[in-house]
């Protein structure tokens, strides 16, 4: 890989290190990411994901190992974290929680704000990163954050982040809890802020927007990298998946199914209409 | 007489500024006793208030709510519902209130009298219930998000209650924490337990006896989850079928036998093979 844009070693961590409830949290964990690579983490509660989420930010500092971000070695004790953060934004797994401004448009204009933009240069970038979330600029502005529903909070926390247009987009179970409609306008909300090159790390249970989303999956397991590969080459392996306690895309699921019983499928599936054409030849109707 | 009567139910709330919010606009629907019911609806259809209102802690606006024959407006009858009607939310962070995961689930009982002599047992029994007896003397903040959601169901049900009312209590878990009490659920309605579950998880509705559609305040669809999942007003209530359903319904017109509103991964494969060969 030319110049990884994040390149992790041998990370280790430990909770409340030197206590008698010291848990070790990540071992010896190692990832370099592509700039413009959209990859998720997945792994059961407890695994690491979002340890490994707050160590790219600067949240964490590396008890062993390195972090490099963007050039930065995240271990040296004089690395400007502030500058940082305006190129690598984190989501919180709630988001909404992030809003704390009374109107919408303040809310989004914080970050701008405090990195020094006013003025016609503000607005647009306001106007700019409410767009890219789905929230048309006129009708929100003014809106008082407390009358949003739940999926337009989050859409406003989002905002806020990608306000600071950061390089680096970390996302910690950004569906998690939305109902279906606030759910698939949020994923067609990170596919568009994909398109415009913005590097994204994807925290998620979700295996439906893995294979929506993402192109390379790491799989971890007791703050252990098991498994990093393509999307579609880690899904196949569905026993090793499975064993984790890790579900399979839905799409995925289904093939994989009907391969345990006897019925001579392709398993490389991520979509619905994949999962449709293999059903067809499989069983016959297409050649 | 069914064991919960919703009749003409209306609740308004009041907003700080003077305003008001019209959540739930003359409702009418009954539980038997024993059904498994999951309640759907997009953000803001007035789910959770007609949760809160199966267990009188909201008040009808306008109609009436009984349960097993007892009025929740009346309030000499607030015990008597209460004990028969057991409620588990969304957060487990919110519901679990003592330190120690006993004390926690003896808790609803002691404040009912139960006397101290059968308390031990009852807890014993709904800790066992819930596959958590053995977790009985660790504090909650020690457990998993999916553990704590079981020891909150154990403290609803140490009550002894007719039915659950769970509103959205998976949707902070981790799939298998969320499985792990879906399964308890379908156990206690095995065993005979009305349940009531407020959810956006298709998969998990896809589970019940019957499903009702709220939207935007009015009760729009009731009915099998197979037909619900199929029904052209879907997207404009704001929901979105499972994916398996999309899936089946595309494969139809090739498979005509697929049955309808098939909804997990398992059940459309295993009639793929059926109609596959037939």
């Amino acid at each position: 890989m030319n110049d990884p844009i994040v390149e992790i070693r041998n990370l280790g961590h430990v909770y409340m290190a030197g206590t008698p409830f010291a848990r070790k949290s990540l071992d010896a964990v190692s990832l370099a990411v592509a700039e413009g690579e959209f990859i998720a983490l997945i792994g059961p509660t407890g695994s690491g994901k979002s340890t490994i989420l707050q160590h790219i930010n600067g949240i964490y500092t590396p008890q062993t190992g390195s972090v490099r971000v963007l050039g930065r070695d995240l271990g040296e004790p004089g690395t400007d974290l502030t500058l940082l953060r305006r190129e690598v934004g984190l989501v919180l797994q709630n988001p909404e929680q992030q809003v704390f401004e009374r109107y919408v448009g303040d809310d989004v204009s914080f970050g701008p704000r405090m990195s020094g933009m006013s003025g016609k240069e503000l607005t647009g970038r306001v106007r700019w990163a409410m767009d890219q979330v789905g929230l048309d600029f006129k009708t929100y502005k003014d809106r008082p954050t407390f009358a949003l529903s739940g999926g337009e909070r989050r859409k406003v926390g989002l905002a806020g982040v990608v306000a600071l247009k950061p390089r680096i987009l970390l996302l910690d179970e950004p569906t998690a809890g939305l109902d279906p409609a606030a759910h698939e306008e949020l994923l067609e909300c990170l596919a568009r802020l994909r398109l415009q090159g913005t590097t994204m790390i994807m925290a998620t249970h979700s295996m439906d927007d893995v294979a929506a989303l993402a192109e390379r999956v790491v799989v971890l397991d007791k703050g252990r990298a098991m498994l990093d590969g393509p999307v579609r080459e880690i899904f196949s392996r569905a026993d090793e998946i499975r064993s984790l306690g890790l579900e399979l895309p839905v799409a995925t699921a289904v093939v994989h199914e009907l391969f345990g019983r006897g019925i001579g499928i392709r398993r490389d599936v991520l979509t619905l209409t994949e999962a449709e054409d293999a059903i067809l030849v499989a069983l016959g109707v297409r050649i | 007489m069914p064991f919960i009567d919703v009749r003409n139910l209306h609740h308004t709330y009041a907003l700080k500024n003077g305003g008001t919010v019209h959540a739930l606009k003359g409702i009418d629907f009954t539980v038997e006793f024993g059904e498994y019911i999951a309640v759907l609806g997009a953000n803001g259809s007035g789910k959770t208030t007609l949760a809160l209102h199966m267990n009188g802690i909201l008040q009808p606006g306008e109609g009436k709510v009984t349960v097993d024959g007892w009025s929740t407006a009346d309030p000499g009858a607030v015990r008597e519902v209460r004990r028969r009607i057991g409620m588990v939310f969304q957060s487990p962070d919110d519901q679990l209130v003592a330190t120690v995961v006993e004390e926690d689930v003896a808790f609803g009982p002691e404040n009912l009298g139960v006397a101290e002599d059968r308390l031990a047992a009852v807890v014993r029994d709904a800790l066992d219930r819930v596959g958590m007896w053995e977790h009985r003397l660790r504090p909650p903040d020690q457990l998993s998000a999916g553990q704590k959601q079981r020891v909150a169901i154990a403290g609803a049900l140490a009550m002894n209650p007719r039915c659950l009312v769970l509103d959205e209590a998976t949707s902070m878990l981790d799939p298998a924490g969320a499985r792990e009490v879906v399964g308890i659920v379908e156990d206690l309605h095995d065993t005979g337990m009305a349940v009531l579950t407020v959810t956006h998880k298709m998969r998990e509705a896809a589970r019940a006896d019957r499903v009702i559609v709220l939207s935007g305040g009015e009760l729009v669809a009731d009915g099998p989850p197979s037909w619900i999942f199929e029904h052209p007003d879907l997207a404009r209530w704001n929901l979105r079928p499972p994916p398996v359903t999309v899936l089946a319904t595309r494969l139809r017109p090739h498979f005509p036998g697929l049955p309808a509103g098939l909804a997990d991964a398992e059940a459309l494969a295993s009639s793929l093979v059926t109609v596959g060969q037939s």
